[in-house]
C-alpha cells in the first residue's frame, strides 16, 4: 500500500467525490472512506478540498476549496466524518 | 507601540502584523495622496541568514471608504511571491548586490497589485514588481539608496508603489510606558517614583519594518472623483490597512504550507493605538478579525478608556479634574470613530457621519504644512493626526494628552489639568532614528546590519 501523505491525501480528496479531510487543526493525515453516494457525477479538479466540522452537533460541514468556503448542512455527512475520525 | 504586537494572536504572526498606517497629502505633490502601511515589528537590522520578507501566504490591503459607510470603496491588494535563484547555497546573496536584478541575489521577492472596487470589480495595476533586498551591509548591499530607489514603481495613471524594508519611523518609550504607565519626564508624579534620567528612550530607534507605500491621485478615490473643498463631505476619506490569511493552512510533510479557502482578516490598523489601548485584551483578536463597520461593539472602550483611570490612579496628584470627570468621552469618539464634525475646530472637519468605525480620516483638501508641527491638529496644524497621519506626528504625546483630557473642552465645559501639557514619553521626532525622505516613499532607508548589529 502506498504511503499516504497529507498532500497526497488532500489531492485525492479533491479528486475523489465524497472524500474529505478533517479540519486543518486535526493532527496528522487522516483518510476516511468515500461517501457511499456522492450524488450526480461532477467534473473533478486537482484542487485540494478541506472539510471543517467545527461543532458536530450543529450538523454543518464547511468545505474550503480554492478561495471559497461552502457551508453544507448535512447531518448524515457530518456523522460519517465524525465516525471516520474515530 | 502603535500597533506592534498589539494583540495576542497577531503577536505570533509578525509578517501579517500591521505596525503603523499613515495617510497624508503628499508634501511634494499635493494632487496626490500617500498611504503607508508597515509590517513586521522590531526587525533587527542584522537579520541573516534568513532576512525579513513579506509573507507569501498573506494578502496585504490598503482600504479606502469615500462615502461614510465604513465599507471599502477601494481596496489596493498586494500579494507576494519569493523566488530562489540558486537552490544549492544557503546564502541570501553570493556576492555584492549592485542592482535589483543582480544574479548575486539569491532570494528575491516580487508582488502583484490589484485594485478591487466596491462591488467586486478588480483591475490588475502591477505584476511581478520587484522588492529591494534587505539592507545587509556595505559589502552585500553597497549604494543601498540607489538599490532601493530602483524598487519604486510607476504604474501609470499617477500611481506609484514601493514594497520593501525601511527604518521604522515610529518612536515610543515602550520600556517606560508598559512599566505601569511610567512617563520619564514626569516620573516624580508617579505613584512609584524611580528617580533617574528623565529623558525618553526610543525602543524602536534601530528597528526596521517592511513598508508598503502607495501614492495615488486624490481624485482617483474621492466620491465622484471630485476635488473637494475642506468643508465638503467628499473631502474626507476613511482609510485603514489590513492583512489576511487563508481560512485554512495545512502544514505539509515536505515543509511547505498550503492555504485553502477564502481570505480571513488577521490584522488591521486605522488610528494608531486604537486596538492597543482602547480595546480590552480579551477582544483584541476579535477586533483584528472584523471590519471597521462593526466597531460600534468597541464603543465603551472609547467612551470610558481604561487608560484614563490608570492616569488618575498612577499619578494621584496630577489630574484632579480628570478624576472628577465621569462622563462619556465624546471627544475621543469623534477623534477615533466618527471624525471631527464641522463647528468644533474652526475651518476644519473630517467627519464621515454617524457610522462608528476606527478609520484614519484624512481631509484631502487640507494642504500639507511646510513645517509640520508633530502635535498635529491639537497644536493647530490641521495637516496632522487626527487628520490623517504623517510620519513626523508624535502620536504617543498627542494621544496621552487627549486621554488625559486635552480634547475634552472640544465637546464639553471642562478645565484641563495643569499637568497635561507636561504629559509625554519624552520623545520627539529627533529621537526617531529614522531618516525621512522628502519624496516617495518618504520612509527612511533601513538600518543596515553591519553598522547596526543590535537593537
Amino acid at each position: 500500500m502506498a504511503k499516504v501523505t497529507r498532500r497526497g491525501f488532500l489531492t485525492s480528496a479533491g479528486a475523489a467525490a465524497g472524500a474529505v479531510a478533517l479540519g486543518a487543526a486535526a493532527a496528522g493525515p487522516t483518510l476516511i472512506a468515500a461517501a457511499a453516494d456522492a450524488g450526480s457525477p461532477v467534473a473533478l479538479s486537482d484542487e485540494p478540498v478541506v472539510a471543517y466540522v467545527r461543532n458536530p452537533k450543529a450538523g454543518e460541514v464547511r468545505l474550503m476549496v480554492g478561495h471559497r468556503e461552502v457551508a453544507v448542512k448535512d447531518r448524515a455527512l457530518v456523522q460519517r466524518i465524525v465516525s471516520a475520525a474515530g | 507601540m502603535s500597533s506592534h504586537r498589539e494583540a495576542p494572536a497577531i503577536s505570533q504572526d509578525p509578517v501579517a502584523d500591521n505596525t503603523d498606517t499613515y495617510a497624508f497629502v503628499s508634501p511634494d505633490d499635493p494632487s496626490t495622496l500617500t498611504i503607508i502601511s508597515n509590517y513586521i515589528p522590531g526587525e533587527a537590522p542584522a537579520g541573516g541568514p534568513n532576512f525579513y520578507e513579506f509573507g507569501e501566504e498573506v494578502r496585504y490591503e490598503i482600504n479606502i471608504d469615500n462615502d461614510g459607510d465604513a465599507d471599502d470603496d477601494y481596496s489596493f491588494q498586494f500579494t507576494f511571491e519569493t523566488k530562489i535563484a540558486n537552490d544549492s547555497t544557503f546564502l541570501y546573496n553570493t556576492g555584492p548586490i549592485t542592482s535589483i536584478g543582480s544574479a548575486n541575489w539569491n532570494r528575491k521577492q516580487f508582488y502583484d497589485v490589484t485594485l478591487v472596487r466596491e462591488g467586486g470589480e478588480s483591475q490588475e495595476l502591477g505584476e511581478d514588481l520587484a522588492c529591494p533586498p534587505c539592507n545587509i551591509g556595505p559589502r552585500s548591499t553597497p549604494n543601498y539608496d540607489r538599490l532601493a530607489d530602483s524598487a519604486v514603481h510607476d504604474l501609470g495613471g499617477g500611481v506609484k508603489v514601493f514594497a520593501g524594508q525601511r527604518a521604522d519611523p515610529f518612536f515610543v518609550d515602550l520600556g517606560s510606558i508598559f512599566d505601569l504607565a511610567a512617563l520619564r519626564p514626569i516620573e516624580g508624579l508617579h505613584q512609584i517614583p524611580i528617580p533617574g534620567n528623565t529623558a525618553g528612550v526610543n525602543s524602536l530607534r534601530n528597528a526596521n519594518v517592511h513598508t508598503i507605500a502607495l501614492q495615488i491621485p486624490i481624485t482617483m478615490v474621492t466620491k465622484g472623483h471630485v476635488t473637494p473643498g475642506v468643508m465638503d463631505a467628499a473631502a474626507t476619506l476613511g482609510i485603514y490597512a489590513s492583512a489576511s490569511r487563508r481560512r485554512v493552512t495545512v502544514s505539509e510533510d515536505d515543509g511547505e504550507r498550503e492555504g485553502t479557502g477564502p481570505w480571513q482578516q488577521v490584522s488591521r490598523l486605522g488610528n494608531p493605538l486604537f486596538n492597543e489601548v482602547l480595546v480590552p485584551m480579551a477582544k483584541k483578536d476579535l477586533w483584528n478579525a472584523v471590519d471597521p463597520s462593526s466597531d460600534s461593539q468597541f464603543l465603551a472602550g472609547v467612551q470610558h478608556p481604561e487608560l484614563q483611570g490608570l492616569l488618575v490612579a498612577l499619578y494621584p496628584t496630577a489630574f484632579p479634574n480628570l478624576a472628577a470627570f465621569s462622563g462619556a468621552r465624546g471627544d475621543l469618539v469623534a477623534v477615533f470613530l466618527t471624525g471631527i464634525p464641522p463647528g468644533i475646530v474652526s475651518g476644519f472637519q473630517n467627519f464621515t457621519g454617524n457610522t462608528l468605525a476606527d478609520l484614519l480620516r484624512l481631509n484631502v483638501a487640507v494642504p500639507p504644512t511646510a513645517n509640520p508641527n508633530p502635535l498635529g491638529l491639537v497644536a493647530g496644524d490641521a495637516a496632522g493626526w487626527p487628520n490623517g497621519r504623517r510620519l513626523v506626528d508624535d502620536i504617543i504625546t498627542i494621544e496621552l494628552r487627549a486621554v488625559a483630557g486635552l480634547t475634552l473642552p472640544l465637546v464639553t465645559k471642562y478645565n484641563v489639568d495643569a499637568a497635561v501639557p507636561a504629559v509625554t514619553d519624552g520623545l520627539t521626532i529627533a529621537n526617531s532614528g529614522a531618516r525621512y525622505l522628502d519624496h516617495f516613499p518618504y520612509v527612511g532607508l533601513p538600518h543596515d546590519g553591519f553598522h547596526t548589529p543590535l537593537h
